[in-house]
């Protein structure tokens, strides 16, 4: 076990790390470039059902399958964008919600090829639901997202991303092709969701419609914006923060959705920024106590 | 003439130009023909067709009918990054920032689009020119400012700078630049518009209300009235002109 931990925590782990991933991707679209988008968790599903029965019916590897998941969501992330270019704000939560219930409802009626709610079988990656290893690939994962997105934000398409959200008509007349990095970021979101979901579903080893529900999206909505939405690090921190949370409070059941509206509310209300807006701001009070440290704590960045 | 002009010396040029809404025609059968070089005056009343005419020449809207040319070439199917990419640039009469980010990002964010041809410009170029222009709009003091602290006509100024960025930039349409903006700031404005229409041949269109500024900025104007062109020419032939008198004045 990672740090002596046992196997229930490196479990926690685990899942805090898949969140990491799918949260960081939503925040590319929903943060950097203002397409609030109810369908991320649908790609997790994509990945993982693609994958899941590439592998039963045609014998792949699961490496493949999970690649193959990828491509398949990359294309619909594709479609998604190209079907929402026209739309702004609620529109756009509404159309990609209704996209993700009709995708969810198919996989559930399709009984015949996906087993429904009765689950479909998918083989473990590593031959073992042991958490251990897989913590190790989830820790690789989350580090590659990181960089991925790391270096999409800094780079020109980033400076694109946050000219469409902060204002599209002055992206286009300031020669942003607008439909073009849309659809781009949708695609490259949808990636991170497939393949996260790719991986998890052959941890899990068993796929259901179920975490393909709104209530798993509400989860990533309320982790990047208790973390810090428009902020590198806020999905991060957002992810696993609640996901630690939610499993500390597991005795409470669906009284913890309750609480994490409440969160949200708190935090939109008073900190914007998320928890990196609050420790931003304590860095900012203890250099001012103790200036020998300020460098340290505020790195000049014009990241988000 | 600067050798920027179509096949008959016009930047840009207008056919029959017509834009509707529902039953309203807001631009109607519109000939417009602007000189490379030139800097033109586009004035009438509120509600005229002079905004939906710059959204029409910027690719915001598509137009119903007619045609635009951009030096004797087709720009009314180009998608509005396709026609900065000829070299067009605007303002909005209400600016349209990039609030999240820097004074000194915004007015980047152009050269950042490029290269439409050829290889990209270098870097250091392209920021020594971003520095010149925020000092001539007095914004580089400015430059590591978040955007959305600016106040109005700091904006209108940003807005300007950043247009100025489009790489080559030929036409700059300016929609309402003088608006509701302190009179130093008004004069800030006229300066580099000058300046750039004199210096590297910057073909202006301004629509405004400001006949003082206008008079001085521009030789001719054009007149608009329910979509259509009423008048166009010098100052003191289009204000004596009767239909220009009678959609101003209502008489």
């Amino acid at each position: 076990m990672p740090w002596g931990t046992s196997e229930y925590h490196t479990h926690v782990l685990v899942t805090s790390l898949y969140y990491v991933v799918l949260a960081i991707g939503w925040n590319l679209l929903a943060g950097y470039t203002g397409q609030f988008s109810l369908a991320h968790h649908t790609f997790a599903g994509v990945g993982a059902y693609t994958s899941a029965l590439l592998v039963r019916y045609t014998h792949v590897p699961i490496l493949a399958g999970i690649a193959a998941g990828a491509v398949v969501a990359a294309a619909m992330g594709y479609g998604l964008g190209t079907l929402c270019l026209r739309m702004r704000a609620i529109y756009l939560a509404l159309a990609t919600w209704a996209f993700a219930e009709s995708l969810r409802l198919l996989i559930t009626v399709e009984y015949e090829i996906t087993r429904g709610d009765l689950g479909l079988a998918a083989p473990f990656l590593f031959a073992t639901p042991r958490p251990t290893p897989y913590y190790y690939l989830f820790l690789a994962l989350a580090l590659v997202a990181i960089l991925v997105a790391r270096e999409l934000v800094d780079s020109r398409i980033g400076s694109y991303m946050r000219a469409i959200r902060d204002d599209e008509e002055a992206a286009s007349v300031m020669g942003v092709d607008t439909f073009k990095w849309k659809r781009f970021v949708f695609a490259v979101s949808a990636v991170f969701a497939a393949v996260a979901g790719g991986f998890q579903g052959h941890y899990v080893g068993l796929l259901s419609p179920t975490p393909m529900k709104f209530n798993e999206m509400a989860m990533i909505v309320v982790m990047v914006i208790v973390g810090g939405l428009r902020t590198f690090a806020g999905p991060i921190l957002g992810a696993v923060f609640i996901e630690v949370l939610s499993e500390a409070l597991r005795a409470w059941g669906e009284v913890r959705m309750v609480l994490f509206a409440l969160l949200v509310i708190v935090i939109a209300r008073g900190y914007p920024s998320g928890l990196v807006g609050i420790c931003r701001a304590a860095g900012g009070r203890l250099a001012a106590r103790v200036p020998a440290l300020a460098p340290v704590l505020r790195p000049e960045r014009q990241s988000d | 003439m600067t050798g920027d002009g179509g096949a008959n010396g016009w930047l840009l040029e207008t056919r029959r130009l017509t834009k509707r809404f529902g039953g309203l025609v807001a631009v109607d059968d519109l000939p417009l023909a602007v000189r490379p070089g030139e800097v033109r005056g586009l004035i009438g009343p509120n509600g005229s067709g002079k905004t939906t005419t710059v959204n029409l020449l910027s690719g915001l809207y598509r137009a119903d009918a007619g045609e635009i040319r951009l030096s004797g070439e087709r720009i009314d199917r180009l998608r509005p990054h396709e026609i900065t990419a000829r070299g067009v640039a605007r303002t909005f009469q209400t600016p349209k920032l990039f609030g999240s980010m820097s004074v000194l990002e915004n007015v980047l964010l152009p050269a950042l689009t490029g290269p439409a041809r050829g290889a990209p410009r270098p870097i250091g170029e392209v920021r020594a020119r971003a520095r010149r222009l925020l000092e001539l709009v007095t914004l580089d003091g400015h430059r590591h400012a978040p955007a959305k602290e600016l106040s109005g006509g700091q904006s209108m100024l940003l807005q300007i700078a950043r247009g100025l960025m489009v790489h080559p930039i030929r036409l700059f349409l300016m929609d309402e630049p003088f608006a509701g903006v302190h009179p130093t700031i008004k004069d800030t404005i006229m300066e580099t518009i000058l300046r750039m229409n004199r210096t590297e041949g910057v073909t202006f269109l301004i629509v405004s209300h400001e006949m003082a500024i206008l008079r001085r900025l521009c030789r001719r104007v054009s007149v608009m009235h329910e979509g259509r062109l009423i008048a166009e020419g010098s100052f003191e032939e289009v204000a004596n002109h009767a239909v220009v008198l009678e959609a101003y004045l209502g008489r």
